[in-house]
């Protein structure tokens, strides 16, 4: 089972990225779940979501505590306790920034690898706004491999009947390929 | 038979339920967590797929009020609600338990105020264990959609006549998105055939729900208690039928684990999913424990819950309710095994309240300790704190 | 009348609570407890500001607050004021819900109390739909607008609660906005300084529920009043007084500001305009007529 955790701020459609990416999974064959934090949510207070892909049914009804991948909308959230909790080495970490991912790497203090990829600037290129959610999208399925390009495509679709979709697609495309490697 | 797979939250699948069962009379009050379901039934009646009457009332009583006219009426009526609105409603529980109107309610439990609290426990719903109502506990998104269909089926028969409470944990369920196969109208109109029941006849008028006195008042509740004894045999064909139909095998209680258990988890809702994680666990590391899930909570099923313990040591039971000083199905499970041949100890818990998270972790590490002391006397109710 | 010099520079209602950006709710109750003071103890039931205040140990408010559950405040209240007259204690109890928690679950208790003449300000902060739980119709919902059980537009009108109140004969009512704050705390003291039943409505608009940009909370409260569709009136003593604020602008540049309201066709958009305009006449009517009533209250 792959476990992830998204994190940014109210406003931001944390929660939906965490449904996209499950039902993307899910049309790609895999058992999953997402869900968002249960709290009051208010525009601009810290959000978290949780998502699984699995090839067996889930069971579990719990927090995602140690995630294989976290995925952060907004980097200023890197500097809060709950953001980092229950990291483990390995971690894949996808940073909504334009920094290199060596440079927020220096301030994580676990075997993890760092991604980065500018979602707000490709997201304002394709879309006009700041839609990081969508465009995270591709990013996430070049780095996960746990579900297809066509799968987004189809899960945003579903959510969002009257999306302007090839402009969005063009957005999740430029995000898978220009994301960037800490390695690299 | 083509099912399509969709990616549902609890609230979304109860509201496929609905639709599938072709509802007629809608009347709902919104509360936290139900809210995402009565809105996506008012989305589907928006759009012309499902033909049916939304009444807005202004309070939950009013909500149930206006589903028994409805059944009353000959009408297929659904409602939803939580916590609050579940109290809020009581006298009305009552009022279609006794009165014997088949309405179907989705109940997405959440903790008892005061103090404010949005997340799940069991209370809400166990507490209405007496009014009259079937009472059946799902611990996932398929399990929501599927019970919603047989509800109607075994609350219309005419054996049976009992409105059914469908209940699942606020947020764990009803706003978790999970793969849910959607099953197809025409098949789910075979399964569930148009409710036909007009008790208004003008040619030969009646009176329905006027005093009584004592004897007739007897007689009446006797009546009562005869269709409530009848219930459970309809459940079970019910799932039968299902089965047959659409492959997916419900029972009143449900075990699960790899092995010879001595010792079983007895739990429901999101608890029992959460156990069913940890028996997983424990089963891979050797430990001979299983789970009994209980789905069905009115009628108790004394019987199968009886068979299902036959040689087991012991019963850790996980509550998530509280009745005073004790868990609500704790005094249920003790109660159906006095009279039993075999008696496994006891051991109750209460967890998860006011929608504290029940780790898988935290049960392992709860049934390891306890198989550690099991030859012991239970040492009476354990609260079990749970963290990652 | 209410100056901002004499204003308290005490704030009531603190900062660091958890509404949306640019709710109407929080502007009007802050300048209600400005007017209020210290000596006032609230009664609210479940609503955007039952959480706003905050999770425990956390509240928002610098005066004593009570929760009670919902549609049941007026009763929680009734029995507080009753305590402390026997007890010959002297405090304000102000009950402070929304349009759901009166104008539909609460009204029976609302009613009752109004009958009654209980001694208390009853605040009603009307953002016109079931906001604390996402956004579902209430009975003040406006026509047209859409919400989550509504999807394609309420048909029903708002129901007039202020009127209803009026009906009651209390002591005091009055309708408000935020887009008028020194109105508002001119009722405000106005109704402090009297006992019995008072009651004030007051229109707050809400971002994320009317949808409409967080900076036009107040602009908004002013168009309403200005297009007719939430006019400005006192009731006391039986009569009723207008306050026409500036020339009429058409309710169509108040609509078209709100994403509630995006669906509107032209004929739904001449029949509020007609609708408004009849209604505002029968208040006319209404303060015409009722300025020749003498009581003694």
């Amino acid at each position: 089972m792959i476990e992830l955790r998204f994190h940014g701020r109210g406003g931001q459609g944390v929660a939906t990225a965490a449904e996209l990416f499950a039902r993307a999974a899910a049309y790609d064959g895999w058992f999953v779940q997402s869900t968002p934090f249960f709290g009051a949510e208010r525009r601009g207070a810290l959000v978290v979501a949780y998502a699984r892909a699995s090839d067996s049914r889930i069971w579990l009804r719990e927090p995602v505590y140690n995630p294989d991948i976290l995925v952060v909308f907004d980097q200023r959230a890197l500097s809060e306790e709950s953001v980092l909790s229950g990291l483990k080495d390995g971690c894949k970490i996808l940073v909504n920034s334009n920094w290199h991912p060596k440079d927020i790497k220096a301030s994580i203090d676990k075997e993890v690898d760092v991604y980065t990829v500018d979602a707000t600037e490709i997201s304002v290129k394709y879309l006009g706004r700041p839609i990081i959610n969508t465009t995270l999208l591709g990013s996430l399925a070049s780095i996960s491999k746990l579900f297809s390009l066509n799968s987004i495509r189809r899960s945003i679709l579903y959510r969002f009947p009257k999306i302007n979709i090839e402009a969005t697609m063009k957005a999740v495309e430029e995000a898978a390929n220009r994301v960037v490697d800490m390695r690299y | 038979m083509v099912e399509q797979v969709e990616v549902l939250t609890g609230n979304a699948a109860a509201a496929y339920g609905v639709k599938l069962s072709r509802a007629q009379v809608i009347a709902a009050y919104p509360i936290t967590p139900q809210t995402t379901l009565v809105e996506r039934i008012a989305e589907f009646i928006a759009k012309g797929e499902l033909k049916a009457e939304y009444i807005k009332v202004e309070s939950e009583h009013s909500a149930l009020a206006a589903c028994i006219g409805a059944s009353l009426g000959g009408a297929r009526a659904f409602t939803a609600t939580s916590a609050q609105g579940l109290l809020l409603m009581q006298e009305m529980l009552f009022w279609a338990g006794y009165g014997r109107t088949p309405v179907v309610m989705a109940v997405v439990t959440r903790a008892i105020a005061p103090p404010w609290n949005m997340w799940s426990e069991h209370t809400d719903a166990l507490a209405q264990r007496d009014t009259g109502w079937i009472q059946i506990f799902c611990h996932n998104n398929q399990e929501v959609l599927d019970t919603i269909i047989q509800a109607y089926k075994i609350s219309e028969d005419k054996r049976v006549m009992l409105p059914v409470m469908v209940c699942f944990d606020g947020f764990e369920i009803s706003h978790t998105a999970e793969n849910v196969l959607v099953p197809e109208q025409s098949d789910v109109d075979s399964f569930l055939p148009p409710y036909n029941n007009d008790l208004i006849d003008v040619e030969k008028p009646k009176l329905l729900w006027n005093g009584v006195y004592p004897e007739d008042a007897f007689k009446f509740r006797f009546i009562f208690y005869e269709a409530a004894q009848r219930s459970l045999s309809v459940v079970e064909e019910v799932h039968y039928d299902f089965y047959s139909r659409f492959g997916r095998r419900y029972g009143a209680i449900e075990i699960y684990g790899e092995c010879e258990p001595k010792v079983f988890l007895v739990a429901m809702g999101s608890v029992a999913s959460s156990a069913k994680a940890a028996v997983d666990v424990l089963n891979r590391e050797g430990y001979p424990v299983g789970l009994i899930r209980i789905r069905l909570f009115r009628p108790f099923p004394t019987f199968e819950l009886q068979r299902a313990v036959e040689g087991a040591e012991a019963l850790v039971i996980l509550d998530r309710s509280l009745s005073f000083t004790r868990g609500i199905l704790s005094t249920e499970v003790a109660g159906a095994l006095y009279n039993a041949k075999w008696r496994p100890k006891i051991f109750e818990y209460i967890v998860g309240l006011g929608g504290a998270v029940v780790s898988h972790k935290s049960l392992v590490e709860a049934v390891k300790h306890l198989l550690a002391r099991v030859d012991e006397k239970p040492k009476g109710v354990v609260w079990l704190k749970s963290e990652g | 009348m209410v100056t901002i010099n004499e204003l308290t520079d005490d704030e009531f209602l603190l900062k660091g609570n958890s509404a949306c950006a640019g709710c109407g709710a929080t502007m009007a109750i802050r300048w209600v407890l400005k007017i209020l003071g210290k000596d006032t103890v609230l009664v609210m039931p479940a609503g955007c500001v039952s959480v706003f205040q905050g999770m425990f140990p956390a509240s928002a408010f610098g005066v004593p607050v009570v929760d009670s559950s919902f549609g049941a405040q007026s009763s929680f209240a009734a029995g507080l004021i009753a305590a402390y007259k026997i007890k010959g204690r002297r405090l304000k109890v102000v009950t402070l819900a929304g349009d759901g928690g009166t104008a539909d679950i609460g009204l029976h208790a609302v009613s009752a109390a109004a009958e009654r003449g209980d001694d208390v300000l009853y605040i009603c902060y009307d953002n016109e739909a079931y906001m604390n739980t996402g956004v579902q119709r209430s009975s003040l919902t406006p026509y047209g607008a859409k919400t989550g059980t509504d999807p394609k537009g309420k048909l029903e009108w708002k129901k007039n609660l202020p009127l209803i109140m009026a009906a009651h004969n209390v002591t005091y009512v009055a309708t408000a906005s935020v887009g008028y704050p020194f109105d508002l705390m001119r009722k405000v003291k106005k109704a402090a300084s009297l006992s019995g039943f008072r009651y004030i409505h007051i229109l707050t608009p809400c971002p994320p529920g009317w949808g409409f940009s967080e900076n036009l909370t107040a602009e908004l409260g002013r168009l309403a009043v200005r297009c007719g569709i939430f006019p400005l009136f006192e009731v006391e003593g039986g009569k009723l007084t207008l306050h026409k604020v500036g020339s009429r602008i058409p309710v169509r540049k108040y609509l078209e500001l709100q994403k509630r309201f995006e669906d509107l066709t032209e004929d739904q958009i001449q029949y509020i305009q007609k609708r408004v305009d009849e209604d505002l006449r029968y208040l006319e009517i209404i303060e015409k007529v009722t300025s020749e009533v003498k009581r003694d209250g």
